[in-house]
């Protein structure tokens, strides 16, 4: 089968490809690739290295035994890295490209309303993953088709999840919330709070920071706020997967803690940066999802804008240990079954 | 019994008498016996399941967990060890796999299985099992299981428990042991005294014996059935708490085993035990879904009760202690104490069916006795009353499959693949119905020809052949053909019986022939569903088709006794009228009338609510086979009651008008009934709603048809008017499953019960102006007018 594949022009490869998984999968019954076939080329690209995705998207593809050579690109926090790893994946023409996270994804595969050949990949199909709001970052028009070679993965669990899995740590009537105005998820997330509260019979008291003249956050104040709240009585803080507040959290969530309110996170930093318990992604199994969604398009055969963008199904309930000895708030007996307790060293 | 009256010679009737009281207390002795015998294993086997499942879970939760980490499934090498420690946690588990979606074990606590695929059965039933643990039988081991899922959903797995059913089977012996002898001597006493009784009261009726009162006889034997049937229940209930108790210990200490390892999970943690949360939440969960265990508790070291749940038992309980212990630390325990009444809620779960159990053993030793006395030498038209045993016997076999029969067609033509047209279910029950519609005037002249003894013989033979081909029956094909079997020897002895009614009555005597007749099919109506759905859901829907083949090789035995020849001329030969006599009386509007708006819906109505939507339905809603019987004999017992009373009241065509509409409208009703009320309220209204209707029309709606068709009669004669009346009857019969097919299949059952409900109220309605317009007989007219 090998003197089939015509290194060089990357578009008749795919196709070429393509066929040939269909056989695979119709002949032996299985994603299983023939061992004399040559293995897929995957291009990812990281912004701060590689993380817990790569190790799930690595062990999909082992358990699924599908052969694969991972072509690693990093721009290490620093945007102007991302023309010239653009250029590289050009050169290298695999047959599928990762990007990690918003700024990568944006980078690399551009907003769908503005996709521009020169500076973005166009002509390889690509799956990003750990984009939280892919809808709001403009990379989709909607969840359910990216109309362009690219679907993903979102690592955010559905907010009425989050709650139910707060009210069953402690019930609550009141719920605060802590907000940057000018980021869009953030607002989303709030406005999609307040509606469950109407529906579900809690109030929710909610804070934004204040936007200084240029339209940026300021969080001189941010504590403050939290007091504000507590003297309005919730019994809750939760907070929305907000980039600026992320940036502050550890020292709002100690304050928090001295307060006794229980706070609830929506994503991993922020149970890491000390909140009480939160519910998350595992990145091992964000990588896991964005491995099988390669696996549809590279032996599955199907086009990219076909797959809908998903989130995972099943979360990761993590509780701060040391947060819940400090407040006396231990979780409930039944979730130490499911729940992941955080033991931070220190 | 030929033999035995030649034998004994001068008291043959005492000797039946006593056979019969025998017959009916061992079917009291075998229906009780199998009854207890199921509840109590259909107990113990849910205990054990979920002790197995509980471990199962937990499994499962680990290995969940470990994949989520990124460890994948086959490359997991602490998978074995995982697997073999939770594998001694209960002694009752024998081997744990983890299989793929292909049904290939990639792991085993007997590491040598790993590689092996599991049975084809086993993996269907864990592939459709979904979110819900599964479990399912093989040969002498069983296995339960849950289903594993990576963090986006996707299947990656089975866990399959296996485990021996020896514990089921020590525990089965054990209560057989004691149930069995008490069986013996309850019910060996039951008989001797029936025997007593029977044999003084055929004493003192001596003289008299031949047509005497069936009631004291009957109740001969039936109280001490009664009695016997109450001292075994007691016996039952010591029985089922002997070899429930120990397993709902076991199970209770199981499950506390998990809560345990929670709380240990939780000081791990650094949380105090008394400082712990949402315990009494844990608890109450674990008591709703275990709803034996009356009481649970956590207690420290010195005996406080810290948490606890549940009404706190008296002394006498029984309770399974929990040790809660860190290392070698002891620091509580968990108590949890079994509900006493748990064990007397299964008896008393198990009364229904026994109530159903007497009713059938009532009508059983009614219809016995009746067929003794009234056959005796000497009683008034006594060949005439031998038919109804056999035709008595012959139908009950046939009423048994009602209530299982439209799901074992279902079973067999999806061949264990998911749901079936509702339509193909019901072509065998509408086939039967169109052959037994079609055979019957042909198969009346041929017994007329060959003898109605003979053509009896032939059909029972016939049936029964039909009934154990459907038995074995491996798809939908060959049980269609097995069912066109069973419907022309059903054919054939209808007619046959029918035709040697009238030539034992003659023509004088033929309504009260017909009554003999029409009360041997309405006992069995009675009797055959509700023991037939009893056997469906215990023996078996194969063995249930099997009783039915021995009823029919039973009914040989009076058919045998029959009179050769009968007295009177027929006058059945005069049904020779074919398709143009039938065009002929539909010219008469009024006729076409009462047929098209009320014979034929009340027929539709019968056989495709009764016979087709209601087990269907009633199984589909998760019920048991014995409730779709205990529904249809609820429409019989009624139809018993009522039909005599109806006729009673039923002179005038206005009123038989009146009751025909009445009638309609009650099982239109019924339809509503169930449209609006869920599931067993409304099933229940269904079937009483129907007995009553059907009750209050039947005799009206046939004088009705003479009323009508004085002028056809007068011409034709009175068999030619009724046999094509019964004709077009019969064609609903035939309609009413396919009509309740293609709703079910297009609006759901809530639809096909209100749509069919509907179309009986306007048929009653259209009835109504139908037979209202002016009418041929002034009397008539004035009559309706009122």
């Amino acid at each position: 089968m090998s003197e089939g594949i015509c290194f060089g022009a990357s578009a008749g490869r795919r196709r070429f490809l393509t066929a040939a998984s269909g056989l695979a999968l119709a002949s032996a019954a299985g994603p299983l690739l023939a061992g004399a076939e040559r293995p897929l080329r995957i291009a990812i690209v990281n912004y701060r290295g590689r993380t817990r995705v790569e190790d799930g998207f690595e062990t999909y593809l082992a358990a699924r035994r599908i052969r694969a050579e991972i072509l690693w690109h990093d721009i290490a926090r620093d945007k102007q890295r991302l023309p010239g790893v653009v250029e590289a994946i050009r050169a290298q023409a695999p047959d599928l490209v990762v990007t990690w996270g918003t700024t990568v994804s944006l980078g690399v595969l551009g907003p769908y309303d503005g996709v521009d050949p020169v500076r973005h990949i166009t002509d390889i199909p690509a799956v990003f993953t750990l984009v939280a709001d892919p809808v709001g970052a403009r990379l989709v028009p909607a969840m359910a088709s990216s109309g362009r070679g690219v679907t993903g993965v979102t690592h955010m669990a559905p907010v009425d999840a989050q709650l139910r899995a707060m009210r069953a740590y402690r019930p609550f009537r009141k719920l605060g919330l802590i907000y940057s105005p000018n980021e869009k998820n953030s607002r989303l997330v709030a406005a999609r709070v307040a509606e469950l509260g109407r529906t579900d019979g809690f109030t929710v008291a909610e804070r934004t920071f204040p936007l200084d003249a240029d339209g940026r956050p300021d969080g001189s104040g941010a504590t403050g706020l939290l007091d504000a709240l507590k003297a309005d009585g919730v019994e809750w803080l939760y907070l929305p997967p907000d980039s600026y507040l992320t940036t502050l959290a550890r020292d709002l969530l100690a304050r928090a803690a001295e307060l006794g309110v229980p706070t609830f996170a929506s994503t991993e930093a922020l149970v890491k940066a000390g909140a009480l318990t939160g519910v998350v992604s595992r990145y091992e199994r964000v990588g896991q999802f964005t491995a099988y969604k390669a696996e549809q398009i590279l032996l599955g055969g199907r086009a990219p804008a076909s797959i809908p963008v998903e989130t995972l199904s099943r979360f990761s309930l993590q509780v701060n240990l040391p947060v819940a000895r400090r407040m006396g708030l231990p979780p409930p007996l039944a979730m130490f079954d499911y729940a992941e307790l955080l033991e931070p060293e220190g | 019994m030929p033999g035995v009256e030649e034998q004994t010679g001068k008291r043959p009737g005492v000797i039946r008498l006593v056979v019969v009281a025998l017959v009916v207390c061992l079917f009291g002795a075998l229906m009780s016996t199998l009854l207890t015998r199921a509840k109590l294993q259909d107990g113990l086997s849910q205990i054990v399941e979920a002790r197995v499942l509980a471990a199962g879970r937990e499994l499962a939760r680990s290995v969940e967990r470990a994949q989520g980490l990124g460890l994948n499934l086959a490359e997991l090498d602490t998978l074995p060890a995982l697997l073999e420690r939770h594998r001694a946690v209960d002694p009752l588990i024998g081997t744990i796999d983890v299989f793929d979606e292909a049904g290939q074990v990639i792991a085993s606590s007997e590491p040598a299985r790993a590689g092996a695929a599991v049975p084809d059965a086993v993996r269907r039933v864990a592939e459709r099992a979904g979110e819900t643990p599964w479990s399912a039988e093989l040969d002498g081991e069983r296995v339960a299981g849950v289903t594993l899922r990576t963090g986006f959903g996707l299947v990656i797995g089975h866990v399959g428990l296996r485990y021996a059913e020896d514990e089921l089977t020590r525990a089965m012996d054990a209560a057989d042991g004691r149930l069995l002898p008490a069986a013996a001597l309850y019910f060996g006493l039951a008989a001797v005294i029936s025997f007593v009784a029977v044999t003084w009261l055929a004493r003192r009726e001596r003289h008299a014996l031949a047509g005497a009162s069936q009631w004291p006889f009957a109740l001969a034997c039936l109280l001490p059935l009664l009695c016997a049937m109450a001292a075994f229940g007691l016996v039952a209930r010591e029985a089922f708490s002997e070899q429930l108790t120990p397993q709902a210990l076991r199970k209770a200490t199981t499950l506390g085993a998990g809560v345990a390892e929670l709380v240990g999970e939780a000081r791990q943690a650094g949380f105090a035990f008394e400082s712990l949360y949402g315990v009494e939440a844990a608890l109450s969960e674990l008591r709703a879904r275990n709803p034996e265990v009356a009481f649970a508790a956590a207690r420290d070291a010195g005996g406080q009760m810290l948490f606890s749940d549940g009404q706190a038992p008296d002394d006498a309980a029984d309770t399974a202690i929990v040790p809660l212990v860190d290392g070698s630390e002891s620091y509580g325990r968990l108590v949890f104490a079994i509900d006493p009444a748990f064990v007397s809620d299964m008896i008393g779960e198990m009364a229904i069916d026994v109530a159903v159990v007497l009713v059938v053993a009532l009508v059983l030793a009614g219809e016995l006795v009746r067929h003794v006395t009234g056959t005796a030498g000497g009683a008034p038209a006594a060949p005439l009353m031998r038919i109804r045993a056999p035709v008595f016997t012959f139908i009950l076999a046939e009423e048994l499959t009602r209530p299982c029969l439209p799901s074992y067609i279902g079973r067999l033509a999806s061949d264990g693949a998911g749901a079936v047209a509702p339509l193909v279910v019901s072509l065998p029950i509408a086939l039967f119905m169109l052959i037994v519609a079609l055979g019957q005037p042909v198969l009346g002249r041929w017994s007329e020809r060959i003898g109605r003894r003979r053509a009896l013989l032939t059909g029972a033979l016939v049936g029964a052949v039909g009934f154990v081909g459907s038995g074995f029956s491996q798809g939908l094909y060959d049980l269609i053909a097995w069912r066109a079997v069973c419907a022309l020897g059903y054919a054939v002895v209808f007619s046959a019986g029918q035709g040697y009614v009238l030539e034992q009555a003659g023509e004088a005597g033929r309504t009260r022939g017909f009554a003999v007749f029409v009360g041997a099919i309405m006992a069995a109506t009675v009797c055959g569903p509700s023991i037939g759905g009893i056997l469906a859901d215990q023996l078996g829907q194969r063995a249930t088709f099997l009783v039915s083949a021995l009823l029919c090789i039973a009914a040989l035995v009076p058919m045998w006794g029959l009179a050769g020849r009968g007295g009177a001329a027929p006058q059945v030969a005069s049904q020779r009228e074919g398709f143009g006599g039938l065009v002929r009386l539909l010219a008469n509007r009024r006729f076409a009338a009462l047929t098209c708006f009320a014979a034929i819906p009340a027929k539709v109505l019968l056989i495709g609510v009764l016979f087709y939507l209601v087990p269907l339905y009633v199984v589909d809603l998760g019920h048991g086979q014995a409730m779709a019987g205990r529904l249809i004999m609820l429409y019989g017992l009624l139809m018993v009651l009522l039909v005599p009373v109806a006729a009673r009241h039923g002179e005038g065509f206005a009123r038989r008008v009146a009751l025909v509409g009445g009638g309609l409208a009650a099982s239109g009703a019924g339809g509503f009934a169930v449209a609006a009320m869920p599931d067993l309220a409304g099933l229940f209204a269904l079937a009483a709603l129907l007995g009553l209707g059907q009750a209050l029309s039947i005799s009206a709606q046939a004088a009705l048809v003479g009323e009508l068709c004085r002028d056809e009669i007068a011409s034709h004669g009175v068999d030619a008017v009724y046999g094509a009346y019964r004709m077009l009857e019969r064609l609903g019969n035939v309609a009413g499953p396919l009509v309740a097919g293609v709703l079910v299949a297009s609006t759901g059952y809530a639809g096909a019960f209100a749509i069919l409900g509907g179309g009986a109220l306007a048929c009653a309605l259209l009835l109504r102006l139908g037979l209202s317009e002016p009418a041929v007989l002034p009397a008539v007219a004035g009559e309706a007018g009122r």
